[in-house]
This record gives structure tokens, sequence and C-alpha cells, in this order.
């Protein structure tokens, strides 16, 4: 699956909506420009890779806002925010409310352009983190009971003789179980059962 | 100043032995729920972290043997649930991003002014994974916000204390605010002290604070206390420039009543809705002191019966066509029981009903001029006595002869000895200044036109020493037989005085408006700011666009590259534009009547206030009409109509973003221009819609409480006025009219006409 990733744009002022807009393309990148935040939160569609240059002072709804809305749905896209008078305080409510890097403008555009291409990466890597984890347990849930439970206990360190004391079962037994689980999520060695499984753990976000 | 928290934390301070420290340590060693670790070097790390004790780390960016940040690592290598607070001397923004991108719960810089007083406050948030945004709230206030004990001794403060009044942390600590407070205040600030003790509030008490500079500063003061606790929690507002502008515009008063005692004339103004009359003292002196319960019948019993009826009619009641003025001469008792022959001018202010509210006006005794007429008429030996004894001077022009007669005066009031004075009337005109002399010539009623019986005017004479004095001159024609014009006689008096003082009062109040205009540059600073950073930016992002289109060498893009090279002109424009707009504001020019588009004054300021717009939610409603011309100071007007505007932003900041509307009207009625400004606020009660034309009453938490009052005086020194009406529903409207302009282009240049 590889999809062309998009930087969208919200900010109020036409200008600088489209001059970022004229930037974003010039790194042949696509672009999608929102003129205020009640617009992108709206449209936005969030079904590609990419990141967002958010303005952090507009009327109506602030970047902040945005910030806390995406928290809301979920939505975990990098955010750049951007400001017309950033100071030490601003910069540190936009980084604690989730932005992945803040920007007081007027700033370099080439400066910029590094923290899109960085923050279009992470969104990438999340994404692809994602992927695997709902792939994973998709796989999980395809596991008979009797599987799970012995896939808890390999995780947990037991050799096959404790396991198999422990649910009353034959040695033959727990280790057809462990082929068939082993199968069933696609691996072939028990160090990747155990990396796959702490996987798993994770709640997905 | 968030809410203290009941558990004890621990902090473990990484110390550098950097003098900053020494600071940070005492504030943190005088907090009572606070233990406080202190390591030299990230290699004793380890072990303390580990300690349940240990609630969060406290650090600079990079001590002497790490990296900036790399505290950050480490401790979470060994915990990574521990908080890390970063505070530095060497903050920027970027590294306060940095830090709380890699994980820091907190960043504070010691650069902030007042970041000793929350500094335990934030650690405890960040210990409790919460954070407030109340302290930045608090020390971000103007105000001096604090608590105090009733001992005298601050327990609490923000960040304000240190930067108006210049104090250090522990001279606030240290210090009683009683030595602080200016020697004569000091009774009524106990007084209040006293009522705090048995827990009453105490509301805008006025005192002065000494600052470190040793200046006083003027502060409105209220506290609510907490007896339990004997402290009491306090704002004082710096109202410093305030006094300063309230001492000047009582200067000004004063001066007003000067030149009203000073003048000849009788001046009165009453107020019909309050029945409230005030007369100068030449008034009374003259005419006796009226029973203020019925003024009218006061005077309706001292004008002469034969003169009372016609009186009566002349005076406009009501505002019919447009008239507001009168004048006229009629007998009236004086105080000596004499009748005097009096010259009335008024004029009447009118609600929107058309009802009077207002009426104004001066009474000259003209007793001896008329006397003078009669005189004339009898015996020119007694009017050649009376001529000597006026310190007008007087001429009688023999039309057909073509010679002047001039009394004696002209030689005491202009400096010119008898045979100085010739008969011819070029000695007149000659006199003349010669800016004036053509239009002065223009008002010379020409023999033969019997309807323009008299005439006044006022201009430049040059008097023996050279230099020129302001006179008055008013003539009128006389009549031989058969209706031919014979003669005209006439006064002239100097009236360079009166003038002179006229144009003080009015530098002065170009001054207060001057001083109004910079006060509220200040309120849309902020916006202001913001909005010119906009196109910076976009000539950066297109810089950089163009940058690197030309380093992909793809011709292709050349029509593209060569648009955003266009956009780099037209934003570096706009910003030009404001700070143009922005310049043109704030400047102190001298006040200068011009003729002026009124579309285009409109949408200049609309153009100036656009931040402030956009950034309130404000919809802006405005339709340009067909090109009419207004003879007005440029400057002032607009600073009306920014004032207005700004105060309906401000009345409609608590409503519902859609209900966020200005509209702005202009009108052209006969030879006025109105121009309204409606909001849909909270509007003004009944019994304050005069009041706020006063100076210094506001309803504004930060307001001065000027902006109106000047805006009525520049108004009505342009002889229009400005009123206000509610809206039916919901808001008000403010109106204000202006003086059209008969010229297109050329700028008047009439220094009588001005003021």
């Amino acid at each position: 699956m590889l999809v062309a990733p998009i930087v969208s744009v919200v900010d109020d002022d036409e200008q600088v909506r489209e001059s970022l807009a004229a930037l974003v393309q010039s790194m042949n990148l696509d672009v999608e420009c929102y003129a205020s935040g009640r617009d992108f939160l709206e449209r936005y569609p969030n079904d590609r890779p990419g990141c967002v240059v958010l303005d952090l002072r507009m009327p109506e709804i602030s970047g902040l806002d945005i910030l806390g809305e995406l928290a809301d749905r979920k939505i975990s896209v990098p955010v750049i925010m951007i400001s017309g008078h950033g100071d030490i305080s601003a910069a540190v409510a936009a980084m604690k409310s989730g932005a992945v890097d803040f920007l007081e403008k007027p700033y370099r555009g080439a400066a910029l352009m590094e923290r899109v291409r960085h923050a279009i990466n992470i969104d990438i890597c999340q994404r692809q983190a994602r992927a695997e984890q709902e792939k994973l347990a998709e796989r999980y849930e395809a596991l008979t009971a009797d599987e799970k439970e012995v896939l808890q206990l390999t995780v947990a360190g037991k050799p096959d003789k404790a396991i198999a004391l422990k649910l009353d079962l034959s040695l033959r037994t727990i280790q057809l179980r462990r082929a068939s689980l082993m199968r069933k999520l696609k691996t072939n060695s028990r160090a990747e059962l155990i990396r796959l499984a702490h996987v798993l753990e994770q709640q997905p976000v | 100043m968030s809410k203290p928290n009941d558990d004890c934390i621990g902090v473990l301070f990484l110390d550098d032995g950097s003098p900053d420290r020494d600071c940070i340590k005492r504030t943190l060693a005088a907090q009572p729920k606070l233990k406080l670790f202190e390591i030299h070097s990230l290699a004793e790390l380890e072990p303390w972290v580990k300690r349940p004790s240990v609630d969060l780390v406290l650090s600079d960016l990079g001590i002497w043997d790490s990296k900036e940040l790399e505290v950050l690592e480490r401790v979470r290598a060994i915990d990574s649930l521990k908080p890390v607070v970063f505070i530095t001397a060497r903050g920027s923004e970027q590294w306060a991003v940095e830090a709380m991108k890699w994980g820091a719960a907190d960043y504070i810089s010691t650069k902030t002014p007042g970041f000793a007083t929350n500094l335990c406050d934030r650690l405890r948030a960040a210990a409790a994974g919460f954070y407030g945004p109340h302290d930045q709230f608090v020390n971000q206030s103007l105000d001096l916000l604090s608590i105090a004990g009733f001992d005298g001794y601050l327990k609490r403060w923000s960040s304000a204390w240190q930067d108006i009044m210049g104090y250090s942390y522990d001279e606030i600590m240290s210090t009683s605010l009683q030595d602080l407070i200016h020697p004569d205040d000091l009774p009524h600030v106990q007084q209040a002290a006293a009522l705090l003790r048995t827990g009453q509030r105490v509301r805008a008490v006025e005192l002065r604070l000494r600052s470190k500079d040793g200046s006083y500063k003027w502060m409105l003061w209220n506290a609510i206390p907490c007896v339990e606790e004997e402290l009491y929690f306090s704002a004082g507002q710096d109202i410093t420039a305030r006094k300063l502008v309230e001492e000047q515009l009582r200067e000004s008063q004063i001066r007003f009543q000067l030149i009203a005692s000073a003048t000849n004339e009788s001046v009165w103004d009453w107020d019909l809705r309050a029945n409230r009359l005030w007369r100068n003292e030449n008034y009374n002196r003259t005419f006796g002191d009226a029973d203020a319960s019925n003024v009218i019948e006061w005077w309706r019993q001292r004008v002469h019966p034969e003169d009372i009826e016609r009186v009566l009619a002349e005076i406009p009641v009501r505002a019919i066509d447009g008239q507001q003025q009168w004048t006229m001469k009629y007998r009236l008792l004086r105080l000596d029981g004499v009748y005097a022959h009096v010259y009335d001018r008024g004029s009447v202010v009118f609600d929107d009903q058309g009802e009077p509210l207002r009426m104004v006006g001066s009474l000259m005794d003209i007793t001896e001029l008329t006397q003078t007429e009669e005189k004339l008429r009898e015996s020119e030996e007694r009017f050649r006595l009376a001529a000597m004894a006026t310190h007008d001077a007087i001429w009688d022009w023999d039309l057909d002869k073509r010679q002047v007669w001039r009394s004696d005066s002209f030689q005491t009031l202009f400096g010119y000895s008898a045979t100085d004075i010739s008969g011819e009337l070029s000695w007149w005109m000659d006199r003349i200044h010669a800016d004036d002399r053509d239009r002065v010539m223009a008002m010379i009623p020409s023999p033969g036109s019997s309807d323009s019986q008299q005439c006044a005017m006022e201009y430049r004479f040059r008097k023996a020493d050279g230099t020129y004095a302001d006179v008055s001159d008013r003539g009128f024609v006389m009549c031989g037989p058969g209706g031919k014009p014979i003669r005209m006689v006439g006064t002239v008096t100097d009236v360079s005085e009166r003038r002179r003082a006229e144009e003080l009062a009015h530098t002065q109040r170009s001054e207060m408006a001057h001083i109004a205009r910079v006060s509220t540059m200040g309120e849309i600073a902020t916006g202001l700011a913001h909005e010119l950073n906009q196109p910076l930016t976009a000539i950066s992002n297109y810089a950089e666009s163009c940058a690197r289109a030309i380093a992909a060498k793809t011709p292709a893009d050349q029509q593209k590259l060569l648009s955003w090279i266009d956009k780099i002109s037209v934003n570096t424009h706009r910003a030009g534009e404001m700070i143009r707009r922005l310049r043109s504001f704030t400047r102190k020019t001298e006040p200068r009547r011009s003729t002026v588009e009124i579309n285009e004054l409109v949408q200049e300021v609309i153009d100036l206030l656009e931040a402030d717009t956009r950034l309130q939610n404000v919809r802006l409603r405005w339709e340009p009409i067909d090109s009419a011309y207004a003879l007005v100071d440029r400057i002032q007007i607009q600073q009306v109509l920014v004032n207005l505007l700004l105060n309906a932003y401000e009345a409609m900041a608590a409503n519902r973003p859609d209900r966020r509307q200005v509209t702005i009207a202009v009108a052209v009625a006969d030879d006025k221009i109105e121009v309204s400004v409606e909001d849909l606020g909270e509007g003004i009660p009944v019994e304050n819609s005069q009041r706020v034309f006063e100076a210094f009453f506001t309803s504004k938490p930060n307001g001065v409480g000027i902006g109106l009052a000047i805006s009525r005086s520049i108004v009505e020194d342009h002889g229009g006025r400005l009123w206000l009406v509610p809206n039916p529903r919901q808001g008000v409207t403010f109106r204000f009219t202006l003086p059209m302009s008969g010229v297109q282009d050329a700028s008047s240049t009439d220094r009588f006409r001005r003021g």
C-alpha cells in the first residue's frame, strides 16, 4: 500500500495559506488548504499519511482547540503549530496539547520544510505500526481459547514441561498447540513470538 | 498562585553552581510543603532518582558534565515516569519546544520576570502530572495581584510587582507595604486596612506606592479579606497615566473658566433636562443671579415688555428644518435697574427626537454702541465724545466722497500717531494682511444693493510697529432719502487676546487627542503585530518556493515562478501599508482641516482595525456611498471612528460569534455628512447615555474613559455633534455629523474658519 503523503494547511490568512501551499508544492508534495478551524474539522479525511500545518491564532476555533478536538477524535496526525506572536508560554502550551513542533512566524521556509518532512515520516511509521498491530490482532482473534492460554504461558517464559503440568496435558499436545498458533500468527521463532505478544499488548491508539 | 497542594513533594535539584541557582534555592527552601535534595553532577543521579521520596527532577538544560537535555534521557533510563522540569536562564523558544518534545513536564525560564513567584506551584503541578494555566494567567496580568497578611507583608504576588514596581524578590519579601505607601495616603489606607480586619471588602482605594527608582505610582486598589487566615487578596491597577491625563484636563477646564471670566461678554449654558444653569461671572455681575428653579420665568420678566413677544418667536424650540441657532437684539434689565441693549447669540442642542436638550449662548452688552448710533443721528459732537469713551475704534465712511473718518481710538489701539492716519480708503486697505484682503473686499456691501445692510468680518490689521492684530470689524450701511446708501459706519475691536486664548485651548485639545490616539494604539498593537507577521511569513514562504524551483531547474514552471515573485511584491506592499497606516494614525501633527473623501476615510479605518475585527470575530458591514467630501482633520476624525468601533467590539465581546456585527453607515443630508456605528452589544443604560461622554466615566475594567469625551470634543470642534441612540432590540448606535466641504480639491487655509 503506497499512498502519497499529503500536507494539510490550516490558516485563516489567504496570503499565508497560499504561500504555504506553494512551498509544499515546491517539495513535490500534495497539499490541501483549509481557511478556518471549522472547515478543517468538517472536511479533514485522515485517509492518507501526512501532517498538518496549523495556525495558532484564528477566529472562532483556535489552533489549540483543534488539537483538543483531534485528540478527542483519536486522530493522531502530527501537527506543526505556527504562530504570529510566539512566546515561550505559547510554545509550551502547544507542545503540552500534543503538537510535534512549534514555529514562530516569520520562520525560514527551509526550517518549516524540514519539520514537515520529519512529521510525515513520523506519521508513516505510526500508520505502519498501527496496521501491523491491527493485522496481528486479527490473527490473534483467530486463535482458539486453548491456543491463547498456551501463548500466554509461553510468553511468560514458562518451559513446556511446566505448561503441560499446569494445564494437565501431555507435552506433545502443548507442542502441537504452539505449532498451530505460530502458524496462525505467521511466525516461526520463539523470539519473534515474544515480540508480537508485546505489540499485541499495546492498546490501539 | 494556583491551588496549594497538601502533599509534601520531593524535588531533586541539579545544582551546577550558577549564580541564579541561589535565588531558586532560597525560593524552594522557603516553601513549607517541599523537600529539597541537591546533587551537583549527573554521575550522582541514579541512586537519587530511584528514591521514592524524589517526586521530580529539576535541572538546567545541561549541567557541567552533560549535554543539553541529556538529563532527560538519563532520568528516563532510570525511571521513565519521573517528571523532569527544566529551569534555565538560557531560555529560548526553541529549547522550550525541544524539551517539551522530548518529554519534559515543564520548562521554566528564569528570564521571565517573576518566575520565582509561582515556581513551587508549577513544580507541584508537574509532580502531579497536571499543569494548570492559572499561573501564567496571573503573571500575565498587568495588575499588581497579591496575597498579603494583616501584618503588612506580602505572601504571594504576581510578577507585575517586579515588572512595574521594580523590586526584587527579596525586597518584596522583606518590606512592609506600609513603608511603600506615600505618607499623604497613609491615613485613608489605614482606614481601609481596619475595614479589612473586620472582614469587609475594600473597593477602589486610590493610593501611591513607591517604586524601586523612588518615584510614586498611582494605584487603584481593591481587596477582599480572609479574616480566619489573617490574609487579604488584593489587586492594584496602575493608574499613573490616567492621573496625569486627569491633571491635564483639570488645567484645561481651569483655563476655560479663566477665559469665560475674562471676556466682556456674558456667557451662559442651560441644561434643559437637569434644569441646570451655568453662567460666567460677568453675567451674574451685570444681570444678577437667576432663580435656578425657574430660569425661563426669571429671564422673561427681565426682557423689555416691548421686545418679549418678538424675542420668544425667534428662539427655536424644536429642531425644525435644522434651525438651531439664533442671533437677536433686545433689551434686558440690568442689575443696576437700566435696560441694556444686548446682542444675544445662542444655539440649541436637540436630541434625536427633536426635543431641546441644552441651550448655550452669549450676551454682548451693546448699549453703548446702540446709544452711539442714536446720538450719531442727533449730534456729530456728541458722537465724537462717545467715540472717545469706547475702547473700540470707530470709522465713518462717506461713500460719495470716498473719505473715511476714524476715531482717535485708532491711535491708541494700533499705535499710530494722529498724523499717520489718513482719510483715504486705501490707508485702511493697505494695512489689511495680504492674505485676507480679497476676502474682506468681497464682503463689503456694494453701493446700491440694499439687501445687505450689515457686515461683520474678521481679519488681520497691521499696527504701527509692523505686527498684525486680529480685529473684528462690524459695520452697517446708512441710507439717505430714497434708500440710497450714503455712508457706512462701524467699529473695529482688537480681538488678538481672545484669539490667542482660543488657539491655546485648541492646541490643548489637539494634544489630548494625540495622547488618546497613542493610548488607543496600545489597545490594537497586539493585533497589528500579529497582522504584520502574516505578509512576512508569506514572503518567506514564496522566497523559499522560488529558491526550490530554481534549484530544481524545471523551466516549465517559469510562469509559476513569476507569479510567486509577484506575490512577494504584493505582500511587501501589504506590510508597508500597515506600517504607513500605523504611522499616520499616531503621528503628532498640527491639526489641519482639508477636504477628505468620506468613503476613503472610512475604508482606512477599517483597514487599520482589520486584525482586531478578524481576531474578535466581528462582522463589519459597510456599503460605500457616492463620493462625498468633508472639511475635516483626517486623523482626528479617524480617531473618532476607531474609538467608536473599538467600543462596539468591546461591547459585543460576550456575544456568540455570530452575534458580533457592526454596521457603519454614511448618509448625506443638506450640508452635513452623518456617520453612524451600530452594534449588537450589551447596550448602555439610559441613565448613562449622557455620562458616557464625560471624561473619566468608563464601564471598561481597563478603560481610562476619555475616548468618547475626546471624540465628542473633536466632533464639536468641527462644528458637528456626536450622540447615541439605543437600538430598538439590542445594542446602541453612535452617530456624528461632519461639515460638508464645498470645494473638492483645494485645502482650506482660512485661519478664521479654523477652530
